[in-house]
């Protein structure tokens, strides 16, 4: 029987080649898209399980609950947390720190910045990071030992043979020739903890005070516990707060202002506490978004194959009225039927392989993931499931209306389904509104971003770059940048330098202090020289910039933003001092609000200034503060900028003997906070563009279908006297209506999901009404011009050709 | 065996009914091949699809072998035609899908006879209608009659009790034609099939036990077949 079903299914499907080619086509590329997505989402679901103690191991995460100000937590923890813990309780077996810091690397006479993981000894036992070649064991004994990757290795030697070779690590004023003791392989893409260069977290201690192990209330780096097999994690959590009270030997916290979470090493990466590490995490959102996205496209398929089925059904109630009084229960023709969309489904399914193996190197590409399409049995067993459901879901209605025929009823005339039902009609509905959705989404996300990346910000960073600068200790560094600038200045091509302590697209350095009347306040703070504001082409609106001429600047002048004037409440700000109880300073000038960071954040009151020497006192707690010049900005002439940047390349080796040079142009960094966006919105442009692509399949068969069903009524309304433009838009009336109401279906759930999105943006384009509307007359008019094409034959055609026969 | 007791069918079109057939009684027994005669239009394939379990009356008896048609369900009904009723088209429907040999094939499936016996019935069939050289063909590379051929075919493969032919040989040549009624002849009078044939020739009509004349619904004239020298 199921080789009966299957041959005619075959034959049916061959017969009306047009709308299985339209089905197959459509459910392939939805699969297609279907199999990448479930590739990203199983990786993100996956990461870190190939850690063979996954289920013991913990992130320590910091939380501070103060009273005077906003609770504060990181996944940075202090110092001594991780030891402290593993000595103290027994459940804890192993313990490790894991601090991702920029260094510079020599090998001979080549040097490079890499980041660089430090980490204690019991790393290894806890993280199934494999040892290729050499032994991590010596980690603990020897500070000296280093660990590369096999591809760390490959850039820096040029080999993988590289056990016993050494190289010099320089951070801060700390040099120290390293020996390669162990070769690893490369961590899977699906690890949250990235490592390349692996050393002893002994050698921080070369750079920080130990006593800084003592010091609870700084955070330094990530921690991770591992507990006895079996141990819940209640137990430890349950004693840390007295631990805590106990080691708490800082007086200015109080009692239960500190405390500690343990996150499960298995969300750390799709659920972390804190997204502020080096830790890779991301947010399960774009999973959801990404799923949200490849069902709708599978929702249009699938209601092509069903409204395709039912509109062809004249063609096959004979049939099924033959089969009935031949014998065929019900039953047998829901199957019958089931197995052609099955079948089809089946068809479509290397195809929709062979595509998503095309469509991955740019999907790759978009996300910014290496993903692989290899053998996968949970890959495998889902995509049997998928073929099982769609075959079900979009056979399954024509199906059991098939069934359900009485040969009666389609045994003397040639009665179809009537394609134009309710359901039908609903089923077209939910097709366009999800491509809808989709559209309007595309199109409002693509707005935001080019918002983001052409607004305002108060400054102007287009040739501006900044440059990390060397960690040489403080003596020598004020020398160090003055010979820099200085030579700089001798370049025509560049137009001005300033060094500063914190960087644009990074936290700036946040002061808090309690005001005249105690009410606790903070405030962004950067170090800068004078040129600063010039440099970064941010505009005074009130008083006056730094001025290199007056010697009362370096230590007394401020600068404030409009932001910090406004919550201030005051009028006249020029010559007034910060509300706190700082030394000697003035307020000499406002500069416009500018954003240092993201749009995602709001702009809060600011301050620059030249040095923090008269600010030692008055401030309780400082954040992100360098308190040396840490990054040069340099702006260059737009007459030939990359001739500039030669010249600026050219100073950097003559000032610090060949030592590798780094550099961002500012405007790179502000585009990169928006890389997820924007990842997200190719991601979203192109699936959109399917979606259409397949919607618009659809329209096109089940247009030729009506149009076909109505070549008689057509024909009367000609010999009546309509002419073809009254047929055209008789025709195209009905989709229209039925995509005019997809489309104010789509208003609410888009404007919903959009306004969801741009919450997470401080500053952002809004809705615009008028795009909705745009989106709605375009879809209109594409309908129109699908049906049309379709149509325009059977409007044309003599009437004579369809009346005669009847 | 098969009895119908004052059966109305109507349809209605707005406010008017127009009846197809009109408090109609019939009484066939096993064995019995029956004609039905009557102008187009008369009512006779809405009775063939009656008596078929094709169709349902609105009103009336219908008891078929002592069981009451309107009383079985779906299941029941298909079982029927599964095993008892062999049906012939006046209009063939073959399933255009399917080629000749599958298209007999198809109630041997649904009957679930094994591939072998399955595989014997319709080389059978093949040969005696002489279709063995088109049994690859889809019904629309035959002509009208050669359909015709395979649509009667089908409907004895089954060898069912009864069977319902809706102007069998309307569309063959005379010499097919008087083949196709010696057919049925024989399997009346030899396996004792009832037959119930529509058709519109005297010369057919007259291969069966008796005549019913229809007309506009009703039976106008019911009776043995004379014999009478031709
Ligand atoms: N579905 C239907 N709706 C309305 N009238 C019908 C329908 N089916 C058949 N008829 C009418 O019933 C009458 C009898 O049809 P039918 O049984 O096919 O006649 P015959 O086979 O004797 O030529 C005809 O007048 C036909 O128009
Ligand atoms: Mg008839």
């Amino acid at each position: 029987m199921l080789k009966n079903y299957i041959r005619t299914a075959i034959r049916a499907l061959i017969r009306q080649r047009v709308y299985s080619a339209i089905n197959l086509i459509g459910l392939a590329v939805s699969m297609a898209v279907v199999m990448l997505v479930i590739l990203f989402i199983k990786q993100e679901m996956t990461y870190d399980h190939f850690h063979q103690n996954i289920a013991s191991i913990y992130q320590v995460n910091h939380h501070e609950s103060p009273d005077h100000r906003d609770p504060f937590g990181s996944s940075s923890t202090p110092l001594g947390l991780a030891p402290s813990l593993k000595a103290v309780y027994p459940d804890v077996i192993a313990s490790s720190r894991f601090m991702n810091n920029p260094t510079v690397l020599t090998i001979g006479e080549e040097s490079i910045l890499q980041d660089v993981q430090y980490v204690d000894p019991d790393f290894f036992q806890m993280f199934s990071f494999p040892t290729v070649r050499g032994t991590s064991a010596g980690f603990d004994r020897d500070p000296t030992s280093l660990a590369l990757t096999e591809s760390m290795a490959d850039r820096l030697f040029g080999t993988t043979d590289v056990i016993g070779k050494t190289l010099t690590l320089s951070i801060a004023s700390l040099e120290k020739e390293m020996m390669v003791r162990a070769l690893l392989a490369d961590p899977p893409e699906a690890s949250s903890l990235q490592i390349a260069v692996v050393a002893p977290f002994e050698l921080v201690y070369e750079v920080l005070p130990r006593e800084y192990d003592d010091y609870w209330q700084s955070i330094y780096t990530q921690s991770f516990v591992q507990l006895a097999s079996g141990v819940p994690i209640s137990t430890v959590e349950a004693k840390m707060q007295e631990f805590y009270d106990v080691h708490n030997f800082d007086e200015r916290f109080g009692k239960g202002v500190v405390h500690f979470s343990f996150l499960p090493l298995s969300k750390v990466h799709l659920y972390p506490t804190f997204a502020d590490g080096p830790l890779k995490t991301s947010n399960p959102m774009y999973s959801l978004l990404l799923g949200m996205i490849a069902l709708f496209l599978l929702i249009v398929a699938v209601v092509n194959y069903t409204t395709l089925a039912i509109g062809r059904s004249v063609s096959r109630v004979r049939e099924v009225g033959v089969r009935k009084v031949l014998g065929a229960h019900a039953g047998q023709v829901r199957r019958q039927f089931l197995a052609e969309s099955v079948l089809l489904t089946l068809f479509a399914l290397p195809v929709a392989v062979v595509l998503a193996e095309i469509l991955l190197p740019q999907f790759n590409q978009f996300v910014h993931r290496d993903l692989q399409l290899g053998f996968d049995p949970l890959l495998l067993g889902l995509l049997a499931l998928l073929v099982a459901i769609i075959g079900v879901v979009s056979g399954g209605y024509p199906a059991l209306v098939m069934a359900r025929l009485r040969p009666s009823q389609v045994l003397k005339g040639h009665a179809g389904l009537r394609s134009r039902t309710l359901l039908m009609k609903s089923l077209v509905v939910l097709q366009f509104t999800c491509a809808v959705v989709l559209l309007i989404g595309t199109l409002l996300i693509g707005r935001q971003l080019s918002y983001l990346l052409t607004t305002d910000l108060g400054f102007r960073g287009d040739q501006v770059v900044s440059i990390f600068l060397p960690d040489v200790s403080d003596e020598s560094m004020g020398d160090f940048v003055d010979r820099f600038q200085a030579r700089l200045q001798q370049e025509p091509l560049i137009l001005s330098t300033s060094w500063s302590s914190n960087a644009f697209g990074l936290p700036w350095a946040e002061f808090g202090y309690f005001d005249k009347t105690d009410n606790y306040q903070q405030m962004r703070v950067n170090m800068v020289s004078d040129s600063y504001i010039n440099t970064m082409g941010m505009e005074i609106v009130e008083g006056r910039g730094f001025a290199p001429d007056r010697p009362s600047d370096k230590s007394e002048a401020v600068v404030v933003n409009e932001a910090f004037v406004q919550k201030q409440g005051w009028d006249q700000p020029i010559g007034k001092s910060l509300p706190g109880s700082f030394g000697t300073h003035e307020i000499i000038g406002v500069v416009k609000n500018f954003n240092f960071a993201s749009l995602h954040n709001k702009v809060e009151p600011l301050m620059l200034l030249q040095s923090t020497t008269n600010f030692r006192e008055g401030v309780s707690d400082v954040d992100n503060f360098r308190g040396i010049p840490s990054y040069l900005q340099i702006r260059l002439s737009a007459q030939d900028i990359p001739v500039a940047l030669d010249r600026v390349k050219a100073s950097w080796s003559e000032i610090t003997k060949d030592q590798a040079f780094h550099y961002v142009f500012i405007d790179d960094i502000i585009a990169s906070q928006y890389e997820d966006e924007r990842a997200f919105h190719r991601v979203i442009v192109a699936s959109t563009l399917l979606t259409l692509f397949v919607a618009a399949l659809g329209l096109f068969g089940l247009s030729s279908l009506i149009v076909e069903q109505r070549s008689k009524e057509i024909g009367v309304r000609k010999v009546l006297g309509a002419s073809v433009p009254d047929i055209l838009t008789l025709l195209s009336r009905e989709f229209g209506i039925l995509v005019l109401i997809a489309n104010v279906i789509a208003w609410p759930l888009s404007w919903f999901a959009i306004s969801k999105w741009l919450g997470t943006f401080a500053f952002h384009a809004g809705i615009q009404p008028l795009l909705f509307l745009a989106v709605a007359i375009g879809m209109i008019l594409f309908t129109a011009l699908t049906v049309t094409l379709q149509a325009w034959r059977t409007a044309n055609r003599n009437p004579v050709t369809t009346l005669r026969y009847e | 065996m098969i009895e119908l007791q004052n059966i109305f069918k109507y349809y209605t079109n707005g406010f008017l009914k127009t009846y197809v057939l009109q408090d109609l009684s019939l009484d066939i027994e096993e064995g019995e091949f029956v004609s039905v005669m009557g102008p187009s239009g008369a009512g006779k394939s809405t009775l063939l699809h009656i008596l078929g379990m094709i169709d349902t009356p609105n009103e009336g008896e219908y008891v078929f072998f002592g069981e009451h048609v309107h009383k079985m369900n779906e299941r029941r009904r298909t079982e029927m035609h599964r095993e008892h009723i062999g049906f012939v088209f006046q209009s063939y429907h073959l399933i255009d899908d399917l080629t000749v040999y599958e298209n007999l094939e198809t109630p041997l499936l649904y009957k679930k006879i094994k591939g072998g016996e399955r595989k014997s019935l319709v080389n059978d069939m093949l040969d005696r209608f002489q279709m063995v050289a088109k049994k690859d063909l889809f019904p629309s590379q035959l002509s009208g009659g050669q359909q015709q051929l395979v649509g009667i075919a089908r409907a004895l493969i089954t060898k069912p009790k009864v069977i319902l032919a809706d102007e069998p040989t309307g569309n063959l040549n005379s010499k097919q034609s008087a083949e196709i009624m010696d057919l049925l002849s024989k399997l009346n009078e030899e396996e004792g099939t009832t037959i119930i044939q529509v058709t519109h020739s005297e010369t057919n009509a007259e291969y069966g036990s008796r005549i019913i004349d229809l007309l506009d619904g009703r039976v106008v004239r019911e009776g043995q077949e004379e014999v009478t020298a031709g």
